[in-house]
C-alpha cells in the first residue's frame, strides 16, 4: 500500500457521492471528478446541477460555486482546527495512510481486498466524523469511502475509472 | 500734527548722531521678532480659516478631510507576473516591515480567515437585528420562487466536502441571509477582494495597504521623508517572475508634500522675479540699488510686526496668512517710495533733503497710512477667522512698516543714501500729457461703473477649497487610477448624526441610513458606508425585534416555508434552529449588539472612525456619494432632526460662498470709513469721495475684467481685493495732493504713484508665474486691480478733479493746504 502510494504521482477518478442526512428526505446524490498530484493540490469537482469545485492544499481550501458566482477561501493558518479537518478529508480522499495515522486510529478490517476503519484521535475531528471506512480494490486503489457522523448522518463516496500516473523506477 | 513732525525731527537728529547704535538695535528687534516665528505654531489646514464650533464650516472641512484622503496614504503594490499567493506574501512582508518602521499609526491589510470567523461569531447570531424590516425581509424571502432558489443553492453547498464541517451553519440559513449580509459589508469596502489576509484588486494583480502615517499629512517635512523612505523600500522589493515590483503611494501625504514642494518653488521664483523687478524699478528711477536696500528696512519691520501681533494675540498663524500677508505688506514699500521720490526733488544735504521730502509728503503719507490701516482693521469684524487674522497681520504690519519709514528711513538715507540724487526721469512726467480731459474722464469713470455693474452679476465664485491646492494633474490622475482599481470612492458627502449619548447618535444615524437606502433605490445616492449596517442603536434593534411580532411565525413556517422545503427534499425538522432563532429574537432572548462586541474584530477601525464621542457629545458618521447637487439638496431637506449633511460642494456653495458677500460688506465699510476720515481731513465730502474714486474704479474694473474673461474669484483672490482698495486709496490721495496743490505740474505725486504701483505689481503681479493656483489667482486679481487703480489715479483723477473745479470755483481749503 505504502509502495503503491509512493509510486503514484498523479491520480484522477470519477466519483459518486451519496449523502444520507437527516435534514434531507432522500439521499443527496452527486457525481464528479477527483484529481490530485503528489505533494500538490487536490481538486474535487462536482458535475452540474450541484456544480462546485474545491481546491485543497496545505494552506487553504478554495471553494468555487459557478452557479452562485461565488468563491470562498478558507485560510488554515488562522484556524488550526479547520486545518486538521480538511487535512483529514484530503488524506482520506488520497488514501494517504502516513498522514492519516497521527489523526486516526487505523483498524484493519480485511486484508484482501483491503478494508480499513479509521477512528479520530483528535476531538476537533471526532466532533465532525465518528468513523471512516475505506475500501480498496485488489490493485489497492481506493474504491469506496464511508463517513459516519456523530448524529447518525453518513456519506458514501464510490470511486471508479481511476487513471493513475506512476513514477517509473 | 506739526508738533509730531517737530518731535520726529529731533529724533532724526538723535538717530543721526547714534546711527550704529540705532542700526544694532534695529537688527536686534528684527531678530527677536523673527524668532517668534520659530516658537509660534504654524497652522496649515485651510479649514482653520473658516468659522469653527459644532456644525461649523471648519468642522465640515475637517470631517470631509478625515473621511477623504487627507491623512490616509494608500500603497498599491504590483509584482509583475506574480500569482495571487506570491502577491499576498509580498504584501504581508511589506506590511510587517512598515508596521515595524514606526512611521505609521496604522497599516491595514485585509481581514484574515480568522477575522471573518470572529466577525461571524459576533454578527451572525444577531443578524436579524441588522435588517431594517426583519419581518418583511423574511416574508419576501419566503416567496415560493425565491425560497426554492435559496434551498437549491443550499443543497449545492451541502453536497460539497466542506459541508461536513459547516452543516449546522448551512441549515441555520435557509433564506440565504448570511451571504447577502456579508456581501453588503464587502460592498462598503469597494471592489476589493480579501485574499489570505490581504486586499487584492478585482484582477488579482494589485495589492492595497491602507496606511495612516504617524504624523498628519500637513506635516510636510515628515510626509516628504516618509515618502522618500517608501520609495527606497520600493526599490528593495524582490522582483516578480516577469519584472520589477512597483509600489505606488497616493493620498493626502503625497498631495501635501507635492503642494509644499510646489509652494517652495513658487516662493523662490516669485521672490527672485520680484527682487529683479524691484531692482529694475529702483535702477530706472534712482540709478542705483542703495535706496532699495534702505527702503527694504521698513518692509522687514512690517513683516516682523505683523507676525508678532498675530502670534501674541492668537498664539498661532496660518501659513497662508503669513505667505499672503508677507506679500501684502509689500505695500509697505510704497511709503519709502513716495518719500524717496519726493526727497530726490529737494535741495540740501542728506538730512535736510530727506526732511524736506518728509515735509512735502507728510500729510499724504499719514492719510494714506490711516486709510489703508483702517481698511485692514475693518477685516477684524469678519466672522471668518481667516479674514480676521489677515486683517490683524496686515494692519499691524503696515503700522510697523509706516513707523519704521518715518523714524528710521530719514536718518538712514541721510547717512547711507546716494551722494547725488537723480531727478525724476523725463519720461515719467510726460505721462501727465496723457491725462484725460474732464468730460472724457467723467465719461470713462461712468463707463467703468456701468460696465462693471453689467458684468459683475456673471462673475463666478469658485468656493471649492481643493481648487486652491497645488496638486499636480498627474499625481491626481495616479490617485484616481488607484481608487478605480480597487473600486474605492473618496467620501465627498457625510451625514453627521449628533447627540448627547452614543446610543442617541446611533439612533439618529439609523434613521439616516434608512433614508439613504431609500434614496439609493431611487438612484439618488450610492456607496453608503454606515455604522448602522453592522451596529444599529439598541432602541432600533429592540424595535426590529418587536416588528417580528407582526409575522405569524406558525403560519409562515407551516404554509409558506415547509411546503417549499419539503418539495425541495428537506425534512420538516431540518431548519428548526433557524425558526428557533427567529422566535428567540422576538422574545428578546438574544443579546443585542453593542459597540464593545466589535473590539478586536476587523470592523473595529471602521467603528472608531464612524462613531466618536467627546465630553460633550457623540457623533455617528455615514458617508455616501450623492448623485448630483439636486440629490444633495433633497437628502439634506429630508434628514431627521440632529443630522446634518456635509457635502464638499454644499460647503462651498453655502458657506464659503458667503465670503464674497462678507468682503463686499467689509470693503464697502472700509471705503465709507476712508471717506469719513478724508472728509474730516479735507473738510470736504466731495474731495474725500474723489480721493476714493480711483480705488473704487480699480476694484470695479477688476471685477468687470474677471467676469468678462470668465475667471472665477476664489477664497484667496476675493480676500486679496481688499488690497486693491488699500493701494488705490493711497494712489488717489497722492495724485489729489499733486493736482490740488500749489504746484500741480511737479509730477512728484503721480510719479510716486507710478513707482508705488510698479513696486506692488513687482510683488504681486509676479505671482501669476506661480504654479500654486491660490497664488496665481492672487497675482491675477491684485495685478489687474493695482494697475487699474494706478491708471485711474494718474489718468482719470486729474480730469475728474478739473471737472469738479469747473463746477465749484474754489477748491477745498483742506486739500490745498
Amino acid at each position: 500500500m505504502r509502495e503503491s502510494l509512493q509510486r503514484t504521482r498523479q491520480l484522477s477518478a470519477r466519483f459518486k457521492q451519496t449523502r444520507h442526512w437527516a435534514a434531507l428526505q432522500d439521499a443527496l446524490v452527486t457525481q464528479g471528478t477527483i484529481r490530485y498530484e503528489k505533494g500538490g493540490r487536490l481538486v474535487w469537482r462536482m458535475d452540474p446541477p450541484a456544480e462546485s469545485e474545491v481546491i485543497l492544499d496545505d494552506q487553504r481550501a478554495t471553494i468555487h460555486y459557478p452557479a452562485l458566482g461565488t468563491t470562498q477561501t478558507m485560510d488554515f493558518a488562522a484556524d488550526p482546527g479547520l486545518r486538521k479537518v480538511f487535512q483529514s478529508i484530503r488524506s482520506v480522499l488520497e488514501a494517504d495512510l502516513e498522514r492519516l495515522q497521527p489523526i486516526f486510529e487505523l483498524r484493519l478490517d480485511r486484508k484482501v481486498p483491503l478494508s480499513l476503519t479509521l477512528k479520530p484521535r483528535l476531538p476537533e475531528v471526532s466532533r465532525i466524523v465518528e468513523r471512516i471506512r475505506l475500501e480498496f480494490d485488489k490493485e489497492l486503489r481506493l474504491t469506496q469511502v464511508r463517513l459516519d457522523e456523530p448524529g447518525g448522518d453518513w456519506t458514501e463516496i464510490v470511486f471508479h475509472g481511476h487513471v493513475i500516473e506512476t513514477a517509473t523506477r | 500734527m506739526m508738533r509730531a513732525r517737530l518731535k520726529l525731527s529731533r529724533w532724526h537728529q538723535w538717530i543721526t548722531a547714534h546711527l550704529w547704535a540705532t542700526l544694532a538695535l534695529s537688527v536686534l528687534v528684527l531678530c527677536a521678532g523673527a524668532s517668534f516665528y520659530r516658537r509660534g505654531a504654524t497652522e496649515q489646514d485651510i479649514g482653520a480659516l473658516l468659522p469653527g464650533g459644532p456644525g461649523s464650516p471648519r468642522e465640515a472641512v475637517r470631517l470631509l478631510g478625515e473621511f477623504g484622503v487627507l491623512n490616509t496614504l494608500l500603497l498599491d503594490l504590483e509584482v509583475a507576473g506574480a500569482t495571487q499567493d506570491q502577491l499576498a506574501e509580498a504584501g504581508e512582508k511589506l506590511a510587517e516591515e512598515l508596521r515595524r518602521s514606526g512611521d505609521f499609526a496604522e497599516v491595514q491589510a485585509g481581514p484574515s480567515a480568522h477575522d471573518f470567523v470572529v466577525l461571524g461569531q459576533v454578527i451572525l447570531p444577531r443578524r436579524l437585528y441588522l435588517l431594517a424590516d426583519p419581518a418583511g425581509e423574511i416574508r419576501r424571502r419566503l416567496e415560493p420562487a425565491r425560497l426554492a432558489g435559496s434551498l437549491d443553492a443550499l443543497k449545492v453547498q451541502m453536497a460539497s466536502p466542506q459541508a461536513l464541517t459547516m452543516k449546522r451553519e448551512l441549515l441555520r440559513d435557509p433564506l440565504n441571509l448570511n451571504s447577502d449580509l456579508l456581501a453588503s459589508f464587502a460592498r462598503m469596502a469597494g471592489e476589493i477582494q480579501p485574499y489570505r489576509g490581504q486586499l487584492l484588486s478585482k484582477d488579482g494583480r494589485h495589492l492595497l495597504l491602507v496606511t495612516t502615517p504617524k504624523r498628519p499629512a500637513l506635516d510636510t517635512e515628515f510626509s516628504a521623508a516618509l515618502l522618500d523612505r517608501i520609495r527606497r523600500k520600493a526599490a528593495e522589493l524582490s522582483p516578480g517572475p516577469s519584472g520589477h515590483a512597483v509600489l505606488r503611494a497616493v493620498g493626502g501625504p503625497r498631495f501635501a508634500t507635492e503642494s509644499a514642494a510646489g509652494m517652495r518653488t513658487d516662493v523662490v521664483i516669485t521672490l527672485l522675479t520680484s527682487a529683479l523687478a524691484l531692482m529694475a524699478l529702483f535702477f530706472a528711477r534712482f540709478r542705483g540699488l542703495r535706496l532699495l536696500v534702505l527702503a527694504s528696512i521698513p518692509l522687514g519691520f512690517g513683516m516682523v510686526g505683523g507676525l508678532v501681533a498675530v502670534l501674541l494675540i492668537q498664539g498661532h498663524i496660518h501659513a497662508l496668512t503669513f505667505a499672503f500677508g508677507a506679500v501684502l505688506i509689500g505695500v509697505g514699500i510704497d511709503y519709502p517710495l513716495y518719500l524717496l521720490n519726493s526727497a530726490s526733488m529737494q535741495r540740501g544735504d542728506g538730512l535736510e533733503r530727506m526732511g524736506r521730502g518728509l515735509d512735502d509728503t507728510w500729510r499724504s503719507l499719514w492719510f494714506g497710512f490711516t486709510t489703508t490701516a483702517l481698511g485692514f482693521c475693518v477685516l477684524l469684524l469678519s466672522k471668518f477667522p481667516g479674514l480676521r487674522e489677515l486683517g490683524l497681520f496686515a494692519a499691524a504690519g503696515i503700522a510697523t512698516s509706516f513707523a519704521a519709514t518715518l523714524v528710521l528711513l530719514v536718518p538712514f538715507c541721510a547717512k547711507w543714501g546716494p551722494q547725488r540724487w537723480r531727478k525724476i526721469p523725463s519720461w515719467m512726467p510726460k505721462l501727465k500729457l496723457r491725462v484725460l480731459a474732464p468730460p472724457v474722464a467723467w465719461g470713462v469713470a461712468t463707463a467703468i461703473v456701468v460696465g462693471a455693474l453689467l458684468l459683475i452679476p456673471s462673475l463666478r465664485f469658485d468656493g471649492e477649497l481643493r481648487n486652491l491646492d497645488a496638486e499636480r494633474p498627474e499625481v491626481m490622475a495616479e490617485y484616481q487610477r488607484v481608487m478605480d482599481r480597487f473600486g474605492l470612492s473618496a467620501s465627498d458627502s457625510l451625514v453627521i448624526a449628533r447627540a448627547h449619548s452614543q446610543q442617541e447618535a446611533l439612533a439618529i444615524n439609523d434613521e439616516v441610513t434608512e433614508l439613504l437606502s431609500s434614496m439609493e433605490h431611487r438612484g439618488l445616492a450610492s456607496r453608503i458606508r454606515s455604522i448602522g449596517s453592522f451596529l444599529p442603536a439598541v432602541a432600533t434593534q429592540q424595535r426590529r425585534a418587536r416588528s417580528l411580532n407582526a409575522l405569524d411565525l406558525e403560519q409562515a413556517r407551516a404554509e409558506l416555508f415547509e411546503r417549499t422545503a419539503t418539495k425541495a427534499g428537506f425534512s420538516p425538522a431540518a431548519f428548526a434552529e433557524f425558526w428557533d432563532e427567529v422566535e428567540s429574537i422576538r422574545q428578546d432572548k438574544i443579546e443585542l449588539l453593542k459597540p464593545g462586541d466589535f473590539e478586536n474584530t476587523s470592523l473595529q477601525s471602521l467603528l472608531t472612525r464612524l462613531l466618536r464621542c467627546s465630553a460633550d457629545e457623540c457623533i455617528a458618521v455615514t458617508s455616501f456619494v450623492p448623485n448630483g447637487s439636486e440629490a444633495v439638496r433633497l437628502i439634506s431637506r429630508s434628514l431627521p432632526t440632529g443630522a446634518v449633511l456635509l457635502d464638499s460642494g454644499a460647503v462651498a456653495a453655502d458657506t464659503i460662498a458667503q465670503l464674497p458677500r462678507q468682503l463686499a460688506i467689509l470693503s464697502g465699510a472700509g471705503v465709507l470709513v476712508n471717506i469719513v476720515i478724508l472728509a474730516a481731513a479735507y473738510r470736504s465730502m466731495r474731495f474725500a469721495i474723489l480721493a476714493c474714486l480711483p480705488c473704487c474704479l480699480g476694484l470695479l474694473g477688476t471685477l468687470g475684467i474677471l467676469a468678462a474673461a470668465r475667471v472665477p474669484l476664489n477664497l484667496v483672490s476675493a480676500s486679496a481685493l481688499v488690497l486693491v482698495l488699500g493701494c488705490g486709496v493711497d494712489y488717489g490721495i497722492f495724485v489729489l495732493q499733486e493736482v490740488a496743490g500749489p504746484s500741480p505740474n511737479t509730477a512728484v505725486g503721480s510719479t510716486g504713484v507710478l513707482l508705488a504701483s510698479f513696486s506692488t505689481l513687482a510683488g504681486f503681479g509676479t505671482l501669476v508665474l506661480a504654479s500654486h493656483r491660490a497664488l496665481q489667482s492672487l497675482g491675477i486679481a491684485v495685478g489687474i486691480g493695482v494697475a487699474a487703480s494706478a491708471a485711474a489715479s494718474i489718468f482719470v483723477l486729474p480730469g475728474l478733479y478739473q471737472g469738479l473745479l469747473s463746477r465749484r470755483a474754489s477748491a477745498p481749503a483742506g486739500a490745498e493746504k
